[in-house]
């Protein structure tokens, strides 16, 4: 039998602990007490007292006398072969601040550029974190569901939603449901505050944060109740939940519990229950909860909760704890059989997606994976850009340090012993620059927070102080450290003391391949690799701003119009035609380009079938066109007069999609869209119907009076100051109890692109940190190969080089340098970028001139950068260089 | 006259390496502290208690053998020294002198 052993890490660690030469005696007598203990209660009773007295051992006497922290906790007995550590320490202390002191101009370089390197690289990396840990805060967060379901055409549909009884039939026939709750966003609502009148006291323009769900909400996902009861919340028609922040903007207290608010101008709804405001880094961000069984009476149609039609609802499900995500997957299968015929059985397809995932699904959330990962690339590229910044800058110094390192290695210094002197230097100057990282990251993110603000992010510093998030923060400082600290302190503990002395330091890295230099040559990569990006990026949102997307969008204004009312749209209309400033105007549905849409079936030519695809419909009068300057091909516009809303135009990708080659050939033909026989009476060229879309798709315009929701407004340019009160002031005569809200096209169209430019505002500040990080290390370079081919130069000038001669030496240099770092950022950049411009439909193509500027930019900086330091160096007179050989 | 200070745990250490006599160590004084007193002395303290008494110069030190149950490792035997003695009975006729002038019977509770 093997002998009993106490534990090997209390061992390992007694032997850390204890004074070498009580180790002997102390360990002895731990052994035989471990022994009796293992005779007398066992392996693991002994071998928890075994550890609990190594640990009784970590005492002053025994432990911390080994570190040499201080002389008066020295014993007297057998010490006196001990190093002084405590004078060393000390020792090295006082010559890291004294020569920190002397350099000062370097120091604050280093210090500067790693903290700038590091701020960067930490608001980067509280962005990921910030992005990655949505919806992940709910309890149930890894088991809970969305089903959505796909419509299967010609081309797949995504869609967000599910048909409605699929919620109630999942709880109440699928055991290993825990629960699934139904929810209907509501996009824009019109929240009114009641006077007890019948009038309104205050209205409220709300879109996004309302939503229609069941009590089950309060079940699936985590939400702090405030106030009312959590139980009876939601159940009843007409009741409504608020957030505390929105109980206060309506009503000016939180003490909300009974009121009532009017949605629409119609419905009026009982607030049941206040909850605390969603968290920041949720997507069910909603200020507004309204019980499901309101719906059924605002549309008057109580067979709509039983109806399997089209998917139209929202739907979460919570798995019971320990059920597989595919048994989920089988039972929407087999619903979709059950409920639905053959043919629509084959149309929808229901799939789910975890909720974690919700936030990174390319088309459900604005955070996919790939953009995140992309980020921290730049972040993690940032923080060696800034280490390989600080390595560059102290070996540049370490040479001036030789004398030292030889004189400490002649009194019997080991080499252990200056890399740790010199690493400890490291550690001083890194712990000062994240102080200053912190510093300036706290100051930046609100900025950050900012342009993040439709997301209502609240990033701060703070956030460090989980256990996750000090995990890698610490990992991170370690590795900043090692990083920096491990090169310089090696050659600087390599410098042979001979050789030092007699005042030749460094000769042996000369002429071989140089860590130094490759180390500028991962600077130039990263550098050239950020301004591809910025070029790339630049050119191509720019070339989305101002791509023609097939209509006129400058000087348009779009103004809400609340629907339903012929006669004071006419009146409306009427009032702005007469209005001076304004040129044209036209009523809606929405402009050209917009992001909300569904495609519609339709019938074309009377045929029996359904076409096989659907087509992207515009709702406009007959000044649409002309409004918004679409252009004619063939036929013409609709008749003004359009009243019986029997005409259509058709776009050139649905005569493409129909077959039809001719343009006259599809003229006077019928299409029958929404039950309704309409002949098409044009044929327009196609425009941009989607901010991203990759093709041109099938499009008609038809006139549905009903359905207009905007008037654009075509504006004369010039006038506008005087012209857009008068426009809000006719509307707010006209419409009193609804709220005016307009904007320009061309702003709403910016709007599509904000995620692009938010991208680039940041790919822009990080590639000039990143430069002005490059430009450091280059000076450090230069600093370094001035002070070390100070002789070289010497003798070149005295045996008649010129200055421009010498230059020439630098500028080599550099260039080949810059060249080698510039072929795998190229490279990689290339395939980087390409990737990216997938997402486009309308994308530049990544010309030779974009590298070719990408060399130009560099050279310029680092011509910039290194020109005094080379200048200088050529002018020395080489007496002063030559004098005390 | 003036003496080192001796602590009350120190004291007790003192006495039972006193009582060891040639054999007294580590694992062994704990062992008859715990015998004696009934309290139980954690390994360290002793060992903690054990040098200080020695930097006082009331106790002496030398390695003794070495036995299988160590792991092959020398124990520490420590004796008491003439200082260490010479202290020990100062305190004890200190206590003694204080007893006597307290009177008989004063502390002995009465029926």
């Amino acid at each position: 039998m093997k002998p009993p052993h106490p534990p090997r890490w209390a061992d390992a660690l007694l032997r850390l602990l204890c004074t070498p030469h009580l180790l002997e005696e102390v360990q002895g007598d731990l052994y035989e007490r471990f022994q009796a203990d293992y005779l007398a209660f066992g392996q693991k009773e002994a071998s928890r007292r075994y550890s609990l007295n190594v640990i009784g051992f970590i005492r002053l006497r025994f432990g911390f006398e080994r570190a040499g922290w201080s002389n008066a906790l020295r014993t007297r007995t057998n010490s006196n072969h001990q190093t002084p550590y405590p004078a060393m320490f000390n020792n090295y202390f006082k010559i890291a601040l004294r020569n920190l002191w002397r350099n000062r101009t370097t120091s604050i370089i280093s210090i500067l550029g790693l903290s700038v390197g590091l701020a960067s690289g930490l608001v980067i990396f509280l962005l990921v974190g910030y992005l990655f840990s949505f919806n992940r805060y709910h309890t149930k967060s890894e088991r809970i569901y969305w089903v959505v379901t796909d419509i299967l055409n010609d081309k797949p549909q995504p869609t967000d939603v599910t048909p409605r009884p699929l919620g109630q039939v999942l709880r109440d026939e699928y055991p290993f449901v825990e629960s699934a709750v139904r929810l209907n966003n509501v996009f824009g609502a019109l929240v009114g505050v009641p006077d007890g009148k019948g009038g309104m006291s205050k209205k409220f323009e709300e879109s996004r944060n309302i939503c229609f769900t069941e009590p089950e909400y309060f079940k699936v996902f985590d939400s702090e109740w405030a106030a009312g009861e959590q139980r009876a919340a939601l159940s009843a028609p007409n009741t409504a939940v608020l957030s505390r922040a929105y109980a206060k903007k309506y009503f000016g207290t939180d003490q909300a519990i009974g009121k009532t608010l009017r949605l629409d101008n119609k419905t009026d709804l009982t607030i049941t229950g206040i909850i605390e405001n969603p968290p920041s880094n949720t997507q069910l961000r909603y200020d507004v909860l309204i019980s499901y069984a309101t719906l059924p009476g605002l549309w008057s149609d109580p067979g709509m909760m039983e109806t399997w039609g089209e998917p139209i609802t929202m739907c979460w499900v919570a798995l019971k704890e320990g059920t597989d995500a595919a048994r989920l997957d089988q039972a929407l299968a087999e619903i979709t059989r059950k409920y639905y015929n053959a043919k629509d059985a084959g149309t929808y397809k229901m799939r789910t997606i975890p909720l974690h995932e919700m936030f990174h699904m390319p088309g459900y959330g604005p955070a996919p994976r790939p953009i995140l990962y992309a980020l921290l690339v730049v972040g993690v590229f940032l923080v060696i850009a800034a280490c390989v910044n600080f390595i560059n800058l102290s070996t540049a110094q370490a040479i001036r340090r030789s004398k030292e390192v030889a004189v400490r290695k002649t009194m019997g210094s080991s080499r252990a012993q200056l890399i740790g002197q010199f690493m400890l230097e490291t550690a001083i100057l890194c712990g000062a620059a994240f102080v200053m990282a912190l510093l300036l990251a706290q100051l930046n993110l609100p900025m950050l927070n900012g342009a993040l603000w439709m997301l209502r992010a609240d990033i701060s510093v703070l956030d460090l102080l989980n256990t996750h998030a000090l995990w890698w923060f610490g990992c991170l400082v370690m590795l900043v450290i090692l990083l920096a600290g491990l090169y310089p302190s090696a050659v600087l503990a390599r410098f042979n003391p001979v050789a030092a002395l007699k005042g030749k330091p460094g000769g042996r890295s000369e002429g071989r391949f140089s860590v130094r230099k490759s180390l500028v040559v991962v600077q130039f990569f990263i550098t050239q690799l950020f301004i591809i990006g910025v070029i790339v990026m630049s050119a191509q949102v720019k070339h989305l701003k101002t791509a023609d997307p097939g209509f006129d969008r400058e000087g348009i204004l779009m103004v809400g119009l609340p629907s339903g009312n012929a006669a004071k749209n006419d009146a409306w209309t009427n009032q702005l035609g007469t209005m001076p400033g304004v040129q044209a105007v036209a009523l809606g549905g929405e402009p050209p380009m917009s992001q909300m849409d569904a495609d519609e079936p339709f019938t074309f030519d009377h045929r029996t079938e359904k076409e096989k695809f659907q087509v992207r419909v515009r709702i406009g009068d007959d000044h649409y066109v002309p409004v918004f300057g679409l252009k004619m091909l063939a036929g013409r516009n609709l008749e003004s007069g359009d009243t019986s809303r029997r005409e259509a135009l058709v776009n050139q990708a649905m005569l493409k999609q129909l077959g039809i080659g001719n343009q006259a050939d599809v003229l006077n033909k019928d299409i029958r869209l929404w039950d309704r026989e309409r002949t098409i009476v044009g044929v327009i060229k196609d425009f941009n119907l989607d901010p991203l879309s990759n093709y041109a798709q099938p499009a008609v315009v038809v006139n549905e009076p009903t359905a207009y929701a905007m008037t654009a407004i075509k504006l004369q340019t010039g006038t506008m100051n005087t012209t857009l009160p008068r426009i809000e002031k006719a509307w707010n005569a006209l419409f009193p109890e609804h709220v005016y809200h307009a904007g320009f096209l061309e702003d709403k169209i910016n709007d599509f692109y904000s995620t692009e430019q938010i991208l680039l505002g940041l790919i822009r500040v990080f590639s000039v940190i990143a430069v002005l990080i490059g430009c450091l290390g280059l000076y450090g370079l230069v600093t370094f190969m001035a002070e070390s081919r100070s002789k070289e130069i010497g003798v070149r000038k005295v045996l008649g080089a010129t200055e421009n001669q010498v230059l020439c030496i630098f500028g080599k240099d550099f260039g080949r340098l810059l060249i080698t770092g510039f072929v795998p950022a190229a490279a990689l950049g290339w395939f980087m970028m390409s990737s990216w411009l997938q997402r486009y439909a309308y994308r530049i193509d990544i010309g030779w001139w974009i590298f070719a500027l990408t060399i130009g930019i560099t050279a310029l900086i680092t011509i910039l950068t290194i020109s005094i330091q080379s200048i200088q160096a050529a002018r020395t007179n080489p007496v002063v260089s030559l004098r005390s050989e | 006259m003036k003496r080192t200070y001796l602590g009350e745990f120190e004291e007790l250490v003192l006495l039972t390496v006193a009582i060891l006599k040639e054999k007294a160590y580590g694992v062994a004084i704990a062992d008859e502290l715990q015998d004696q007193t009934g309290r139980s002395a954690n390994i360290s303290a002793v060992h903690a208690a054990l040098h200080r008494l020695e930097e006082k110069g009331m106790l002496a030190s030398h390695l003794g053998e070495a036995t299988a149950e160590r792991g092959g490792r020398r124990k520490r035997l420590f004796v008491v020294t003439a200082l260490g003695g010479a202290t020990l009975s100062e305190i004890k006729e200190m206590r003694n002198r204080l007893w006597n002038a307290i009177g008989p019977a004063t502390l002995i509770p009465t029926i």
